[in-house]
């Protein structure tokens, strides 16, 4: 027996005792002893763990190991009565007999099983909401250190993507496109029914280092080796319970819980070797050479700037950067228990060297999982994950110039120099002032350490067997600390003597929960239903202290204060936010067919100010079982019909705290006077006292189908959420002196199709082939942003005002130029009054008035893709299997700032991406493509065009796996011994040109700019699982 | 069973209980109370340094300087990321979505206007605050706030003019009338509450003679010539301010807070607080002048992508013999690999190092940024008297002092001839004077050769309209009530 089916059990016996609730009271005569043994119809095999209860009364059994039981009846006319998750029920009378033996019939698993919502569970044919369920073996191999890499392309709805190859960094999750333009757009994380604070421990990144502004995954301490279970709600009737946390959709973490009997020891393990899937292709020396030269005789560039010579072959920056890395997970679980109780107890190490040198992420995690029950009396549990999490970083931010990272520097340093000079030190070039990439690499080091406890701990007591009380408490617990060291082996390093910087932080939530759960039925009518209220305590706090100019170095952040003391900077700050919340939910089915769902949420936060501080969220849901109807039910064609409908509002509070008040800051810069700096508060903000939720008002219809005994099962789904009163950071006039102030202002959309097909294309004894495919399409539309005519925003490196933010126009849209061609000999320049020649990029200009400015902005690209899908077949033949995974992403697009350093050089002698400067403009070669680039900045800062915005779909080959289950079941020692092999970003079938298409510089999810993207890694592996 | 139970109920009355909006109440403890900061001299101490800290520029004074030349017939600039925005300003395409407009000469003199605001609007209530105290602070504010407008004014025109922090968000741009009298009257207003120069608690903070600069220069640029005469004299009665012996000096680290200096952006050579002006001017690979060779760069300077350079037509009418300044332009340097480079065999291509600091940290030289020097109060006065009477001995003596100073003859009766001759000459020294300081755009715009030049330099969008830099595109959008300059 599994340890889901151990769950689905508990709580399916719930039900149980709810239907024998009203003659519980009349069982009480003289006892008897019966025994028996439980066995699968099929093949005869025991079945343990199974429920056995008299019938009308709230005492039962669980079958042990071997299939056997025995209970105590009160008269020979009781009722036993069987259950087991996926097996027919069965009533047998005891009518006089001692031993009962039963065989028990599989039921139709599917519509069974039971999926975990908020604050409860049902039978998946009980669902009226749109709730993607996935257990452990449907979620994506491969080398993962944290669960949502397992989710990409899974799901319908669930846009996944990895914004950069960094070992730990945060991944793009957006559910059904993105609700709010400045809160944020992650959906709301639930590990064992505690909502987790996602914010990052630490921000910043140390003084002098170039971090990515991507930040770490908060889901890395999460070992997910220990998941279960992971259930994605989408629509509003299934996040509705999660109020003004739930506009983003929530997903639902269930760690394993232990089984009956006795102990099993699991080791899952696998080891591997990444390599760079892609990395720029620049130009090599000797292009570089010959290109940049006749440039310069064409008439760019400075004649003293000319490629003299190639010391010896060269270097490729990159490949001295980015190495071969391994990567291993190492996982030892244990779990049992008795009738009552069960444990599950897990230890693992993961390990991941970056493709990058110098970066790297290591991880140990711990769990205990205990459960103790009676049923129908009460329950018991803790779920305790601890972790310590070891990040190594490499300088792959986006810093320009000197403060420019390793990985930038890589992709702009001068090929035509060796790495050391004769002396062996770190070769710098002349003409460049960036630093040596491999400098950078090993000189400006960046360390942290966090760890981080989660756990819950709840006790559930049964008044009566249909009401129960149930009182959960929560906590999760991080603490970081982060040592920067800028050694002055970098330039930077030493500019300043070495710079050291230590940042600590903590960040803690508690959870207080009680609720009140009640069940039962009452003929062909089933209710259900949940009241209860939480409260929740989210504190945070951050030191940092750096210091400069160490004449002894050696000791690094270890003596932080061995530097210049004038220069030594500190700076702290603490956050409190408070959350109190009424929630509850009503379940009411009719004959199976006919289920409604009513819930509500009532949020209270104090990030809003005192008369806008409760938010209400309420949904209401119907599904009708189409199948359970005796007009579709008669012939065999649909084993599954159901449509539902829901419609609800949810909330958006993710937004920094305190912005209803008014107060003063420390100014982020000290006011200099006399030869010192001396402290200064300004105010904090334009504060906004009527500031209250987002609210998302979201409409879902689907169709859930079933076809030839569930040979073919889907889902077709509508999605429309239409978002208001967003938190709008409202530009204000900047002769207020802010920027913006955040108002609820404005409304936006996103509304689009879920399809998702899973078909069991061949199933025979031998061999079976399993299709499984999902689509999404997404359709973003701003519709209203107030008085503002537009919102212009998107800031990287030296590119600004990269998007808009426009009634009718997707969120973030591209704005800027579009390119024509190239200005050709012959053409009319006296059409413009700009200083262009030929070789020159033409423009389009738009309100056609002879020159190139502002006016001639446009929109030229949206992020959001026009749809995504996913393809999974699995085909297994006896005691091989083989998956293979595939995604798609389509109509989207993505600016690269390293083709605007290409088109726009920062200088002359940086090196660029090859294909343009190798097929570039000349008298003899009169391309329209890519202009001459002997005059690069002749029209300025036109950057944000259609030659560096480009077309960013792609389809990948994201996992093929291969598996062999050793046959030895009956070698006595193993249960289990099943080996595998693993690859991972196989192939990716894309247009554009970059390291990978889905890559993003910026933590904002929304707005995508790619630049200096650590590379992705292509990984292969082969891994093991034993059970004993 | 039953303790079990009695725990649950509890806690469960508990929750219901206190999960009410008292709960919610949260102090921030992380940011001060207004109450806090409003109430004694400490607090709205540290909230006038606020304003000083945009007044300063904390690191962007080198793009108002490079948008103030580059535009004009002084500097020229190539490479690096800033030459994506400086580009614009050379051609003379810029446009109200230039983020350094936007930023730099709009936001930034608004920041400070609104912390000013903010301490004049509650200084009434702050009981604790001595009232000379009070009546000094906010002078100081007055000074900042006029300062800023001024600023605006010389760049865009009359702008939304916000006095206080109860205004509405949008605002319309005040009227030339309005503009003028309040930058006017404020700063005169300013004065008086100021210290005397030398006697202010913390040398980069406003005293008389500040005040008294801006208005000299707001009075220069608006064309008032006899209020010019009337302040300068009332800075000459402050019997403080001289030339320095030496020009090189006057920008020197070692001589900050010299009696040149009415008004400085004081920098200090630490991270986040430098002047950082060299790093843009050094040339590629540099280590040392010819001229000048105790200005040796070091491994602790840096040395940027940007070449922020001047104009071979300016440059040449240097009497590069003589001119003490001309010193301070680099042709002919040292590289770090010993090599001589000449950096006029290239177009445009020669550097102004004004700003040089031997200890230097990365890009942090701690050289203050001199606003308004001495020699410009004496450029100016002599500038008003020749519009008002012409080319006399007075206002003779007055330049020749500057010239003088620099090592050059005077000027004589026969070189300037006539009020537009000497008109012609004041142009020229003040050019030679003030490289690199930032004032060549508002010289060249008071004297009608701001456009004029530009079509001679053959730059084909150098129309009049370009005499004022648009509203910038972030003001327009959010303010419904505001109007852009014609033409843009």
């Amino acid at each position: 027996m599994t340890t889901t089916t151990k769950y689905r059990e508990k709580v399916l016996s719930y039900w149980l005792f709810i239907a024998i609730w009203g003659v519980c009271l009349n069982t009480y005569g003289q006892n008897r002893l019966i025994r028996g043994a439980v066995q699968q119809a099929s093949d005869g095999a025991p079945l343990s763990g199974a429920t056995v209860l008299i019938k009308g009364s709230t005492q039962g059994t669980f079958t042990q190991e071997d299939g056997r039981y025995q209970i105590e009846v009160p008269s020979d006319n009781a009722t036993l009565v069987f259950k087991y998750v996926g097996f027919e029920e069965q009533e047998v009378p005891v009518a006089g007999r001692t031993t009962i033996d039963i065989s028990m019939i599989a039921s139709d698993q599917y519509l069974d099983e039971i999926v975990v919502i908020g604050y409860g569970s049902v039978k998946k044919s009980d669902l009226t909401g749109s709730v993607s369920s996935l257990k452990a073996d449907d979620l994506t191999p491969g080398a993962n250190i944290s669960v949502d890499q397992m989710l990409q392309g899974r799901a319908p709805g669930v846009l996944i993507s990895q914004k950069s190859g960094e070992p730990g960094s945060a991944m793009s999750v957006k559910i059904r496109g993105a609700s709010s333009i400045s809160a944020s757009n992650e959906p709301l994380y639930v590990i064992d029914g505690l909502p987790v604070n996602n914010d990052p421990v630490i921000t910043g990144t140390g003084s002098g280092f170039v971090g990515s502004q991507n930040p770490r995954n908060p889901l890395n301490s999460l070992n997910p080796t220990d998941i279960e279970s992971i259930e994605i709600l989408k629509d509003a009737s299934a996040t509705a319970i999660y109020g003004a946390r739930g506009a983003n959709g929530v997903v639902l973490i269930t760690t394993k819980k232990g089984t009956g009997g006795s102990m099993r020891l699991t080791y899952d393990g696998y080891y591997g070797i990444q390599s760079v899937a892609n990395q720029l292709e620049l130009l090599n020396p000797s292009q570089y050479q010959s290109t940049l030269n006749a440039i310069i005789d064409e008439g760019g560039g400075n004649a003293n700037e000319r490629v003299d010579n190639i010391q010896g072959s060269g270097t490729d920056w990159q490949a001295e950067l980015y190495r071969d890395a391994p990567v291993q997970s190492h996982n030892l679980s244990f779990s049992g228990g008795t009738q009552n109780s069960s444990y599950f107890v897990s230890l693992n190490y993961f390990g991941q060297d970056g493709v990058v040198d110098y970066s790297g992420i290591d991880r140990y995690t711990a769990r205990l999982n205990l459960e103790s029950r009676v049923e129908g009396k009460y329950a018991f549990g803790i779920n305790l994950t601890t972790a310590l999490l070891n990040d190594d970083f490499v300088s792959n931010g986006v810093g320009l110039n000197e403060n420019g990272g390793a990985v930038y520097a890589a992709i702009n340093y001068d090929p035509t120099i060796s790495v050391f000079d004769d002396n062996g030190d770190f070769n710098r070039s002349p003409f460049i002032t960036i630093d040596n990439p491999l400098a950078l690499a090993q000189g400006e080091q960046a360390e942290a350490q966090t760890y981080n406890t989660l756990g819950t701990i709840y006790g559930e007591y049964f008044f009566l067997p249909s009401l129960s009380a149930r009182v959960k408490l929560g906590g999760n617990i991080s603490n970081s600390r982060r040592d920067v060291w800028i050694d002055p082996i970098s330039l930077d390093g030493q500019q300043n003597g070495g710079i050291a910087t230590i940042i600590t932080g903590s960040r803690s939530q508690y959870l207080l929960e009680g609720t009140l759960n009640y069940n039962d039925t009452f003929g062909k009518h089933r209710v259900n239903g949940v009241i209860g209220a939480t409260y929740e305590r989210f504190d945070s706090e951050n030191f940092n202290g750096n210091g400069r100019g160490y004449t002894l170095p050696d000791l690094q952040t270890n003596a932080i204060g061995s530097g210049d003391p004038l220069q030594n900077q500190i700076g702290s700050s603490k956050n409190l936010t408070k959350l109190a919340s009424y929630l509850g939910r009503v379940n009411y089915s009719f004959d199976e067919k006919y289920l409604v769902t009513l819930s509500m949420r009532a949020d209270g936060s104090s990030r809003f100010g005192l008369d806008n501080r409760f938010g209400f969220f309420p949904s209401a849901a119907f599904a009708w079982n189409l199948h359970n109807e005796a007009f579709i039910g008669t012939d065999n064609l649909f084993s599954q019909l159901k449509f539902r409908a829901s419609y609800g509002v949810i909330g958006n509070q993710s937004i920094p705290n305190y912005l209803f008040l008014t107060t003063f800051a420390l100014n982020n810069r000290d006011v200099v006077l006399e030869g010192s700096r001396f402290t200064a508060i300004a105010p904090s903000r334009a504060a906004s006292p009527d500031l209250q939720w987002e609210e998302t008002n979201q409409l879902d219809i689907g169709i859930d189908f079933g076809l030839y005994n569930n040979r073919i099962r889907g889902t077709v789904e509508y999605y429309n959420r239409k978002t208001t009163d967003l938190l709008l950071p409202v530009p204000l006039p900047p002769n207020s002196g802010f920027n913006s102030r955040i108002e609820n202002i404005g409304s936006m959309r996103n509304d689009g199709w879920e399809l998702f097909l899973e078909t069991f294309l061949i199933s025979t004894n031998a061999f079976n082939w399993t299709i499984s495919a999902n689509l999404t399409t997404i359709n973003n539309e701003v519709l209203d942003i107030g008085d503002a005519e537009n919102i212009i925003t998107g800031n990287l490196g030296f590119v600004s005002s990269a998007s808009i933010i426009r009634p009718g126009d997707p969120l973030n849209s591209y704005y800027g130029y579009v390119v024509e061609g190239v200005w050709q000999e012959g053409d009319d320049f006296l059409a413009t009054t700009d200083a262009v020649a030929p070789g020159d990029i033409k423009y389009q200009d738009l309100n056609g008035d002879g020159t190139i400015n502002a006016d001639d902005r446009q929109i030229i690209g949206k992020p959001f893709p026009d749809f995504t899908w996913g393809l999974t077949n699995t085909l297994t033949y006896k005691d091989l299997s083989l998956t293979v995974f595939i995604e798609g992403v389509h109509g989207i697009e993505l600016l690269s700032n390293n083709l605007v350093d290409t088109y726009f050089p920062i200088n002359f002698r940086r090196n660029k991406i090859a294909e343009p400067y190798l097929n570039r403009w000349t008298p003899s070669n009169p391309t329209n493509e890519y202009p001459s680039f002997v005059n690069p900045t002749a029209q300025g800062q036109r950057v944000v065009n259609t030659r560096t915005v480009t077309d960013a779909s792609y389809i990948r080959l994201q996992t093929v796996r291969l598996a062999y289950n050793v046959p030895v079941t009956n070698s006595g020692f193993f249960k289990q011994l099943t080996v595998f092999a693993t690859g991972q970003n196989l192939a990716t079938l894309t247009d554009y040109i970059g390291v990978d298409p889905a890559a993003n510089a910026l933590g904002n999810n929304v707005l995508r700019i790619d630049y200096n993207t650590y590379p992705f890694a292509r990984t292969t592996m082969l891994g093991l699982t034993l059970g004993f | 069973m039953k303790s079990l139970y009695k725990i649950l109920c509890l806690l469960l009355l508990t929750i219901t209980l206190f999960s009410c909006e008292e709960t919610l109440e949260v102090v921030p403890p992380g940011e001060f109370s207004p109450s806090t900061v409003l109430s004694n001299e400490e607090g709205i101490t540290a909230l006038l340094y606020a304003a000083y800290v945009q007044f300063q520029y904390e690191l962007g004074y080198k793009n108002v300087i490079n948008m103030m030349e580059v535009s004009t017939d002084m500097a020229f600039n190539t490479g690096g990321g800033e030459n994506r925005t400086l580009s614009l300003f050379i051609a003379w395409t810029w446009d109200e979505s230039v983020g350094w407009i936007a930023n730099d000469l709009w936001a930034r003199p608004y920041r400070a206007i609104r912390n000013a605001n903010t301490l004049l609007d509650n200084l009434d209530e702050a009981g604790d605050v001595p009232e000379a105290t009070k009546n000094q602070l906010a002078a100081e504010a007055r000074f900042i706030r006029a300062k800023s407008y001024a600023d605006l004014y010389n760049w865009m025109g009359p702008v939304p003019l916000r006095t206080s922090t109860e205004q509405e968000d949008a605002l319309p741009r005040a009227s030339d009338e309005e503009m003028l009298a309040f930058i006017e009257s404020e700063l005169t207003a300013s004065v008086s509450d100021l210290p005397n120069p030398g006697e202010e608690s913390q040398y980069g903070r406003a005293t008389k003679g500040s005040a008294l600069g801006i208005l000299t220069k707001f009075y220069l640029n608006t064309r008032q010539w006899d209020k010019v005469v009337q302040s300068a004299n009332q800075i000459e009665a402050l019997g403080y301010y001289e030339l320095m012996p030496d020009f090189e000096s006057v920008f020197a680290i070692g001589n900050e807070a010299n009696r040149e200096l009415l008004l400085v952006f004081p920098k200090l050579a630490e991270a986040g607080y430098g002047n950082n002006f060299s790093n843009g001017s050094f040339p590629p690979n540099f280590l040392r002048s010819v001229t000048l060779p105790q200005y040796e760069w070091t491994t602790s300077m840096a040395n940027w992508a940007t070449q922020y350079r001047l104009q071979d037509d300016f440059v040449n009418t240097y009497d590069k013999e003589n001119d003490e300044r001309f010193k301070l332009i680099i042709d002919t340097y040292i590289n770090r690999d010993g090599d001589t480079v000449q950096l006029s065999t290239s177009p445009n291509n020669t550097r102004c190092l004004k700003y040089f600091d031997q200890n230097a940290i990365g890009n942090h030289h701690g050289n203050d940024f001199p606003v308004i020097r001495y020699s410009d109060i004496l450029l100016s006065w002599a500038e008003a008297l020749n519009e008002l009477n012409g080319p006399t001995a007075e206002a003779l003596e007055l330049v020749n002092r500057v010239r003088r100073r620099a090592g050059l003859a005077d000027l004589t009766n026969a070189e300037a001839s006539s009020t537009d001759a000497f008109r012609d000459l004041i142009l020229q020294e003040r050019g030679w004077e003030f490289v690199a300081e930032g004032k060549r755009r508002e010289d060249l715009v008071r004297q009608g050769k701001f456009v004029s030049l530009a079509q001679e330099r053959n730059i084909a969008n150098a129309d009049a309209f370009r005499e004022l830099f648009p509203i910038p595109e972030t003001e327009l959008n959010a303010n419904p009530m505001a109007t852009q300059n014609p033409g843009y």
